[in-house]
């Protein structure tokens, strides 16, 4: 069982996808859907369990072990991301089986978000770069597809952007992979890990590692490659926008610790300077982004902007504590985002609009739904207790600590903006009385169903807010799992799998990868860069 | 300890959080009795810190853990301060709460909410005021200002209140980060995070000192915005617009004096720091005269308040920055003396408002006959706010009278004393001000129309008030208590007596010289209807807030629209151009060698291979050049057809086949496109020869580029390649003689899997949209 996990979680939401599109009952297609997502999460606590013991999991896909077959590698990171992935899975998908009639439900809605499922957990499972652009076209196309789907016909033009800057993404990241294999010979994380110790002084790492910071980049939103990710979110449904929201920019950011922490070597501070300093207008014009826009969710997209640069930081400094606040960091903001689009989803039912000028009254005709919105936008902008605050805890004390004071100052200002930009949905969204849009109750029932999935996914998050310990815990155990590179490595390429050729002996690992020496400052990195 | 006094500290700072559940029951008599009910809470917790504090003794810490990974723990450390900002927190409360049962209208459905909110705001309160670890404390300090937001926004559908509640958030909030930032620091430093570890550590550690003063600035910018001081103010006048026992309870009593609590607690560490006077010195004098003229210069009750509370506050920020090395003295008398007054004025502001309907002050007066506790309750009061003899108030302004001309002379000296001189003239006048509300003829309302106030509402006035006389008539009294709650290192070690007679000294001249001179000016005025009491709105720096909030929107929408993130054909240009520019700026210094490809070794003699490889770039060229879509086409396809050329010279016919049968399609579909395209517009070739040598320097860029870093990997292989594996093993053990089959349906089976589902979800996808077009979702 242990030993073909890896591959579950991937699998098991194709064959429902597959599935609902053989059934044309809406009724089955929804019990399957269901109870997949609900399997789904099962697998993925499994999995998060195994690792406790296993550290790694590992699958030889046909049964080709490394270097040569496509290797599923799950260690700690993978499996909190594929967690997180189910998790906000279960709720999307109920949310979506709610949300409509079974008159009104596009039968194409429910496999594509299992196909995006099953493509953002392969890019979270596997072990090879090549199969991670598979998993990413499965992702991207079908997020092409659903974007396209229920969108108006006069809206479709947003979804250019989105398409148009994405298939650049995906040819480079091709041209990356191809330039990867051709300077190590190889595409498994671990046997290139091992490959770049060997020439460790050559400075054509660190081009694949600029390569991969624009590619990975431009799918997690870095400044300026993120026009593509606030104009189109907006636009999806609901349920889509928050499954989007909350996983797609953190597939991006997954990848880029995959490459920089598993892959190539631990000192490319050349490197993390680049996106030390793309994080600081990331963040700024996020935050600023914000403020200018009229619409719940626009301005939550913002936000996203922003809170990209801030895991752009974590990132940048490359410290095992600044990656241990990362870690944390997505966990809380994976949840926190996807409930607010789903809070928006409900209140913009509720109202009818999203606009902040059509918005009004909603303090007092959904108390509660106001109440969770404010609690959310709260804790996405960081105020103690809430699970924001204690990423932004860890990753301050952090930059403090080794004397990145410059990012201390633009994480405070970004998060004043940032509450700003939140807290004006609810004064001038939400309090006022003068609504123009038409509050006929009648023809925006939301059901309980929605409230209470919703309402579930808030009370994790406030949970983690309150109780973070064991989460912090977690997420330091991983990052020091993913600093201690060697572990990993050894793992993978001293699998002994039935197919492995009886004359192929492993690259012997001669001394464990060097870790990061001692924290270079701030400037020193700079002026390394300039 | 056992396990229940152990969690007993935490429960008594939690309880009327915990009690928050209880307002929202359904049921007759709590709605009835809510605010009263609600009194109660604060009173038990009171009880509860009380007895714990009175069984161990202080100062004590009383620890239970919460997150050991960050070190942030439920620490608590019962103190001197910490006591007597939870008896003060606490004693406010209860009368607030009383107050509020009889403010707010009878059974409004809101009044649960209100009740709820003011509860979790004492939690919060006392939890920071309690609070020993860095961590809780800036937890606590957050959740007040929550609490104030919500509690200032509590009339929400007022565009006052939502402008209020957000510049108070927005203002506390950065400030508080800030504070965040310092206390961060300091921990870091200390290597604790207990605040009774850390004051005692450092001031040793020697590897602090540099940081010092960093820290102590942060730290009391966050005082400073949660006391309203220069330049942070404006906050409170704005936060006016929240009900009235929530002006009285946060607004004067309770909140505003957090970063009062702040100072006194790191007083210890930076009292002896050089720019610990000069600072506060500095902003408690600039803020203290503000508040005192705009106090005299409105016309709005709460405003008048707010502004006296404003300057108060700077005061007590002063007085801090007039210690010694030894500590301050009689600091507690001071904010006590400055919490009963105000929250008793508020109070009975808030009954005048509730009957005149108005905060004008022109617009009310007479109120004296109606509710003559209340009268006699603000009498007494503004007796304390102007420094009359027989209220603390007076104590208090000799004190820091004495204080001032007793240090040693300085230049600043003058300066100091007489900003204390006119700001306290202009408490006396705005107290006099305060008064004509009670005094005079009725204004407004004809006699019958009154709704005289209830008894009850005047009572917590009253209670208020005859604190300010008790503690005023018998000061040794409060010193007794006050000396109870000494803490080292921030007071004397032994505190002077106080009494109200101390023979004729200077303070007591100057303290009759500002009465008379103050009623002197208030007469005039009140001759002149007070007419000159009106400040231009644009002279207030609410009205620069508003405008720094106006132009940092129009700012970032300046931004936005620079940088085009709404309009798609321009932004690609952008990352493309970004994706070219960064790669340059890594390559070039890398590898200055690239400037000049033909240096690179070319192991690839074949003539033929040349000449396809000169072919493909110009006929990519011929695209750049080609003025029509259709001739553009061709040359990509022509494009297209010799890269599958130069694939079968290298021996490669799937690929080529492959590359062929994709091309193919490729022509064949930009042609279908071609057709449906409307023609070109004119408009476009207006700005399409900059457009046009943009597009062509990024995508000739980007294919250098590419060019380059193709013939840069591949050039000096140092590591095996898994390639030549895939050929050795095909036929042993994947049993198939051509290896790139084996590896598409082997090797790496799995990434066909998955490329094969992408083509299912393209499928899937391409029905969707031919659906929409349809018009139908049906199957």
């Amino acid at each position: 069982m242990i030993s073909s996990l890896p591959v579950l979680p991937v699998i098991f939401p194709m064959i429902t996808a597959a599935m609902i599109l053989l059934f044309s009952e809406v009724k089955t297609r929804r019990l399957i859907a269901s109870a997949s997502s609900v399997v789904q999460v099962a697998i993925t606590v499994m999995m998060m369990l195994a690792i406790q013991t296993h550290q790694i999991l590992i699958m030889p896909m046909g049964g080709w072990a490394a270097p040569f077959g496509i290797m599923l590698t799950v260690d700690s990171l993978s499996a909190i991301m594929v967690l997180l992935t189910s998790i906000v899975s279960v709720a999307v998908i109920h949310y979506s089986i709610t949300e409509k009639t079974e008159k009104q439900e596009h039968p194409l809605r429910l496999p594509l978000i299992f196909f995006c499922i099953a493509g953002i957990t392969l890019s979270f499972v596997t072990g090879d770069l090549f199969n991670l652009f598979v998993a990413f076209e499965i992702m991207l196309i079908a997020s092409y597809a659903l974007l396209t789907l229920e969108i108006d016909r006069k809206e479709i033009s947003h979804a250019y952007p989105y398409l148009a800057i994405n298939i650049i993404g995906s040819a480079l990241f091709l041209c990356a992979a191809g330039l990867t294999y051709s300077l190590f010979g190889s595409l498994n994380f671990a046997d290139i890990a091992i490959s770049s110790t060997l020439i460790m002084t050559d400075p054509r790492i660190v081009v694949i590692a600029v390569l991969f910071t624009l590619v990975f980049g431009m799918k997690a939103g870095f400044f300026p490659l993120y026009y593509w990710l606030p104009n189109s979110y907006p636009k999806l449904p609901a349920p889509v926008g928050a499954l989007f929201a909350a996983l797609l920019t953190k597939v991006g950011i997954y990848a880029l610790l995959r490459i920089f922490g598993t892959m190539l070597p631990h000192q490319l501070w050349g490197v993390y300077s680049i996106i030390l300093l793309l994080a600081i207008p990331t963040m700024i014009l996020g935050a600023v982004g914000a403020l200018e826009r009229q619409s719940i969710r626009e301005i939550l997209s913002f936000n996203l902007i922003s809170h990209i640069g801030i895991m752009m930081v974590a990132i940048g400094l490359f410290t095992q504590e600044s990656i241990a606040a990362l870690i944390y960091y997505i966990i809380h903001h994976v949840l926190v985002i996807a409930s607010l689009f789903l809070l928006a989803g409900l209140i913009e039912a509720r109202a009818g609009s999203g606009d902040l000028k059509k918005l009004g009254n909603i303090w007092k005709q959904s108390p509660i739904l106001s109440f969770l919105f404010l609690i959310q936008a709260l804790s996405l902008a960081g105020i103690p207790p809430l699970s924001g605050f204690w990423g932004k805890w860890m990753l301050i004390s952090e930059a403090l600590g080794i004397g990145a004071g410059v990012f201390v100052a633009i994480i405070v200002i970004t998060s004043v903006l940032s509450l700003w930009s939140l807290l004006r949905i609810i004064t001038t969204g939400f309090w006022t009385s003068s609504a123009t849009t038409t509050t006929d109750s009648s023809n925006h029932i939301i059901s309980k169903d929605m409230v209470a999935i919703t309402l579930s996914l808030v009370l994790l998050s406030l949970l983690i807010g309150l109780s973070p310990n064991s989460v912090i815990k977690t997420a330091r155990r991983t990052s020091q799992s993913l600093f201690n590179q060697f572990e990993y490595t050894k793992k993978v390429m001293e699998y002994r799998s039935i197919r492995t050729p009886h004359y192929h002996t492993p690259k012997i690992i001669e001394s464990p990868i060097q870790i990061s020496p001692e924290p270079i400052e701030i400037q020193e990195i700079e002026e390394h860069q300039g | 300890m056992g396990i229940i006094s152990k969690y007993a500290l935490l429960l008594g700072i939690l309880l009327p959080t915990l009690l928050i559940p209880f307002f929202f029951i359904p049921s007759k008599s709590i709605k009835k009795y809510a605010g009263l009910l609600a009194m109660m809470a604060p009173l038990a917790s009171l009880g509860i810190i009380l007895s714990i504090a009175n069984k161990v003794g202080i100062p004590q810490v009383n620890f239970v853990n919460w997150i050991p990974e960050l070190g942030i723990h439920f620490s608590f450390l019962i103190d001197g301060i910490s006591l007597f900002f939870s008896i003060t927190t606490c004693m406010m409360g209860a009368l607030v709460c009383a107050y509020s049962h009889y403010y707010l209208p009878k059974s409004s459905p809101k009044n649960s909410r209100f009740y709820a909110y003011l509860l979790f705001f004492i939690t919060a309160m006392l939890g920071t005021v309690l609070s020993n670890n860095i961590g809780l404390l800036i937890v606590f300090w957050e959740l007040t200002a929550i609490a104030s937001f919500l509690l200032i926004g509590f009339k929400s559908s007022k565009e006052g209140s939502q402008k209020g509640a957000l510049a108070t958030l927005i203002t506390t909030g950065f400030t508080g980060l800030c504070m965040l930032v310092g206390l961060i620091l300091l921990s870091i430093l200390t290597g604790t995070s207990e605040l009774s570890e850390v004051l005692i550590l450092a001031p040793t550690l020697t590897q602090i000192q540099p940081y010092l003063t960093t820290i102590m600035v942060l730290i009391l910018i966050g005082a400073f915005g949660k006391s309203a001081q220069f330049p942070f103010y404006f906050w409170l006048p704005k936060a006016m617009s929240a009900p009235t026992p929530v002006s009285a309870y946060l607004h004067s009593a309770a909140m505003v004096k957090l970063g009062i609590f702040l100072i006194a607690r790191f007083y210890p560490i930076f009292g002896g720091n050089s720019l610990w006077a000069p600072i506060l010195i500095t902003i408690g004098v600039i803020t203290m005269v503000i508040g005192a003229v705009y106090a005299v210069m409105t016309h709005d009750i709460k405003e008048l308040l707010a502004y006296s509370t404003v300057s108060q506050l700077g005061a007590l920020v002063m007085s801090y920055g007039l210690g010694t090395t030894y500590g301050v003295e009689h600091d507690f008398y001071q904010i006590l003396n400055h919490i009963f007054y105000k929250g008793a004025l508020f109070m009975a502001a808030g009954v005048a408002i509730h009957t005149f309907d108005t905060q004008d002050l022109r617009k009310m007066g007479g109120l004296f006959k109606f509710a003559p506790i209340a009268g006699i309750a603000a009498v007494i009061s503004v007796g304390a706010m102007i420094g009359f003899p027989g209220t603390t108030g007076f104590i208090s302004k000799e004190l820091l009278l004495h204080t001032i001309l007793t240090i040693p002379t300085q230049k600043e000296n003058g300066i100091i004393l007489a900003a204390m001189l006119v700001a306290a003239i202009g408490l006396v006048i705005a107290g006099i001000r305060f008064l004509t509300l009670f005094f005079g003829n009725l204004k407004g309302l004809s006699e019958e129309h009154i709704d005289p106030p209830s008894m009850g509402i005047q009572l917590p006035i009253i209670i208020a008030a005859s604190f300010s006389l008790i503690f005023g008539l018998f000061p040794q009294d409060a010193v007794f208590w006050c000396d109870y709650l000494r803490v080292a290192g921030l007071h004397y070690p032994s505190p002077a007596s106080l009494s109200i007679w101390q023979g004729i000294t200077n303070p007591l001249i100057l303290s009759g010289g500002i009465l008379t001179v103050g009623a002197g000016i208030s007469w005039v005025l009140y001759k002149r209807k007070w007419v000159d009491c009106t400040l231009p709105e644009t002279a207030k720096l609410e009205t620069k807030f508003d405008h720094l909030l106006n132009t940092i929107q129009k700012i970032s929408t300046a931004i936005t629209a620079g940088v085009k993130t709404d309009h798609s054909p321009d932004y690609l240009m952008i990352i493309l151009g970004f994706i070219a520019g960064l790669l340059l700026l890594i390559l070039l210094p890398l590898f200055p060698e690239l400037i000049l490809p033909f240096l690179f070794k070319m192991d690839d003699t074949n003539t033929l291979g040349s000449l396809t490889a000169i072919l493909i770039g110009g006929a990519a060229i011929a695209t750049l050049i080609a003025k029509t879509n259709i001739n553009k086409l061709i040359a990509i396809s022509v494009v297209g057809a010799l890269i599958s050329f130069y694939f079968l010279l290298y021996h490669a016919p799937d690929l080529a086949l492959t590359n062929l049968m994709i091309e193919a399609i490729g022509v064949v579909l930009m042609v279908l496109l071609l057709i449906r395209l409307p023609k070109e517009d004119t408009s476009q070739k207006v700005d399409g020869t900059l457009r046009k040598t943009a597009n062509i320097t990024i995508a000739s860029t980007i294919g250098v580029i590419a060019t380059s870093l193709i013939l840069l990997m591949t050039n000096n292989q140092v590591l095996d390649s898994i390639s030549g594996y895939f050929i050795e093993a095909t036929v042993p053990l994947a049993g198939g003689s051509n290896a790139v089959n084996t590896i598409l349906v082997d090797f790496r089976g799995f990434d066909t899997m998955g490329e094969i589902s992408v083509l299912v979800i393209a499928a899937i996808g391409v029905i969707g949209l031919l659906w929409k077009k349809g018009g139908s979702i049906n199957q």
